[in-house]
């Protein structure tokens, strides 16, 4: 590992492995703390768990919405300390709210009490390069083709609303291209890692913050189709920026 | 004898059958003796893991038992095999077939089915080493048992392979219902082996040559917002393996309703198994039901022929509101070119 000495990164590398994550980074630490961090994900409406496919929501603009897909990537997570030294994990999570459940597993962590995490919605530019993830299915899918700037969706959110004349239309909301990559805001927590203890950090995804803060999102007026649109895409990058919460 | 007890007595004649065909296999199966030899599948570049299956795994006689197997009428009592509604010309498709209950089906084609987990129009199957035990059924090949343990075992080449294979020293000793699944595991073998992965499209990934303009541009459609056909044809299967209504229907009688069928549920209401686009130009005519006789009526459906009912995928909402896509006439015939650069012909000789 070079040596970064100015920013106060601690003295080991974090290796983690996770779903669709590549196992083959170099281990280039001597000593890999066994100990270990499982992020929980949740997706939510409003304090309300997802339920898929029916028109049960309505977003801030007031259009009743429904989801049928919504899978993205996590990466780049940073855990803080309170002397703001903090850990930098190098894996790619794919997320897929349609599964059972999500748990990102952030191997090697340090033992200590953690005041804050940070991380990305996509992934970072220099991965994001088509074909840098493993090919599974779910990665392939997940593609950006080349002839658009190659790598991959950061987010696919896609579902059903009512538009003004109660007439029932499509909506995706794609976010992809490293100029839209979404940095989540850091998330206070609460969490104490300690050996052969598992810690559980328990993280829910509002899908309304998407239609929301700062931007208004509204299908009718914006559009329901962000491919290729930047400033579609850029809405929902701002709305991105809080659209997790860190329940305890 | 009442009938209850007749039954009953009945009943304990079928267990004790059952029971000692059991042992039968037992002592005719034996994979200690003349372990086959393993095969493993070459995975082209970008492909994802192959689903092989445990329980099955690929040898080299169970591949060639397979590939036997699949062309040859000895499964049947109607002169059919696979191949007669799986031909070679057609990437292993056939245009129609006529089910008893009065459905046109496309046949897909088998092409690069190894990684896949989901098989038929509705993904009705989940595992090919059983799939084609449905195929003996008198709808196909109307086997009879019979005839079918007397062809095999007295064949010239088959006991050998049985044997070499699955270890089955003597094929007339094995229980019907494990022989046919016997045969449908040599045939998954064999199908697993199936790998297109050398059309032109591919050689021009492989920087081996360059499409030509008018499939290059089809290339440009096809990949960006301008067609969007890559969300559900993903590459490299030219299928994302999952469900989609693509807007064919306003209203749904039968076999239209794909998902709908198996499910019950509202949202899979006319949605299918995105299929294959690899050899799309040898597989006509197109649609689970072969609606559509060529290509071009298949691109006039996506620009401006998708129904506006509710049921349609999201996917086919485009950016001006609207599903149509808006392509002139030369973008469709570009959109062609390149679906036709995803013709294997190697895949067929
Ligand atoms: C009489 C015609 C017929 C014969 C004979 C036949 N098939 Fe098929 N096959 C079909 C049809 C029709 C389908 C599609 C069924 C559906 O989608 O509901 C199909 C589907 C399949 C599929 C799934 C392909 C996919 O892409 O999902 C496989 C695998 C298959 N057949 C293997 C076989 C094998 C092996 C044999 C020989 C044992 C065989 N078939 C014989 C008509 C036939
Ligand atoms: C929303 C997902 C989706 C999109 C987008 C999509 N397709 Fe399809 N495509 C499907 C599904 C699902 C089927 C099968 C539908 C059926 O049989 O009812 C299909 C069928 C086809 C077929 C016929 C295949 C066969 O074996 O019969 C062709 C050709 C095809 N699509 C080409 C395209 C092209 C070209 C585009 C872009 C203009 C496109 N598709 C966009 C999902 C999609």
């Amino acid at each position: 590992m070079k040596n970064i000495s100015t920013i106060a990164i601690l003295n080991f590398i974090l290796i983690s492995i996770g779903l669709g994550s590549c196992k083959k980074e170099l281990i280039n630490q001597v000593e890999l703390p066994n100990t270990s961090l499982t992020i929980e994900i949740s997706h939510e409406v409003n304090g309300i768990l997802l339920e898929f496919d029916s028109i049960l929501y309505q977003n801030s603009s007031e259009s009743p919405y429904s989801v049928s897909r919504l899978e993205y990537y996590i990466s780049g997570i940073k855990l803080y300390k309170e002397d703001s030294t903090f850990l930098h994990s190098d894996a790619t999570y794919y997320i897929n709210a349609r599964n059972k459940e999500n748990k990102l597993l952030v191997q090697h962590v340090v033992e200590g009490d953690y005041t804050a995490i940070e991380f990305l919605i996509g992934i970072a530019a220099d991965k994001n390069i088509s074909n840098s993830l493993e090919n599974t299915t779910e990665n392939i899918n997940m593609q950006w083709p080349d002839v658009i700037g190659g790598g991959y969706h950061f987010l696919k959110l896609e579902g059903r609303y009512l538009d003004t004349a109660g007439v029932n239309l499509g909506y995706t909301m794609h976010v992809g291209t490293n100029e839209m990559l979404i940095k989540h805001r850091k998330l206070n927590i609460n969490i104490h890692i300690q050996k052969e203890k598992p810690a559980i950090l328990n993280c829910i995804m509002n899908v309304n913050e998407w239609f929301q803060n700062p931007h208004t999102y509204n299908f009718n007026v914006d559009g329901n189709y962000t491919m290729a649109i930047p400033a579609l895409m850029q809405h929902l990058k701002n709305n991105g920026y809080d659209t997790f919460l860190i329940q305890n | 004898m009442t009938p209850s007890l007749y039954k009953t007595k009945l009943m304990a004649c079928v267990g004790m059958l059952l029971l000692s065909i059991s042992c039968q296999e037992e002592t005719t199966v034996n994979p200690e003796n003349n372990e086959p030899t393993p095969y493993s599948l070459a995975i082209p570049t970008g492909f994802p893991k192959s689903y092989l299956s445990k329980e099955n795994p690929l040898t080299i006689e169970g591949i060639q038992l397979g590939k036997m197997l699949y062309s040859d009428p000895i499964l049947s009592s109607n002169g059919r095999s696979c191949s007669s509604c799986h031909l070679k010309e057609n990437s292993f498709s056939l245009p129609i077939f006529n089910s008893w209950s009065g459905t046109k089906i496309s046949v897909p084609p088998h092409v690069n089915l190894a990684f896949r987990n989901k098989f038929n129009w509705t993904g009705s199957e989940h595992n090919l080493d059983t799939l084609a035990m449905g195929d003996f059924e008198p709808e196909f090949f109307n086997t009879k048992p019979d005839e079918l343990y007397k062809k095999l075992s007295e064949h010239s080449v088959y006991p050998s392979l049985f044997k070499k294979a699955f270890g089955i020293n003597k094929i007339e000793e094995v229980p019907y219902h494990q022989l046919k699944k016997t045969i449908a595991m040599a045939l998954a073998q064999h199908i697993r082996t199936m790998i297109s992965a050398n059309s032109k499209f591919d050689k021009f990934k492989r920087r081996e040559l360059s499409l030509n303009q008018m499939e290059h541009e089809g290339y440009v459609i096809f990949f960006s917002e301008k067609g969007d056909c890559f969300h559900c044809h993903s590459d490299p299967l030219f299928s994302d393996q999952e469900f989609h209504n693509t807007g064919l229907n306003i209203s749904y009688n039968g076999s239209d309703k794909g998902l709908f069928n198996l499910t019950q549920r509202q949202e899979d209401m006319g949605k299918f198994l995105s299929p294959t686009l690899r050899n799309i130009e040898f597989t006509a005519p197109y649609m689970h039901d072969g609606r559509f006789s060529n290509l071009e009526q298949v691109i006039d459906h996506y620009n401006e022929g998708v129904s506006d009912d509710k049921h349609v995928d999201p996917l086919l909402n485009k950016r001006n509101g609207t599903r149509k896509l808006n392509l002139t006439p030369i973008q469709k015939q570009q959109l062609i070119a390149f679906l036709k650069a995803l013709s294997d012909w190697d895949y067929i000789k």
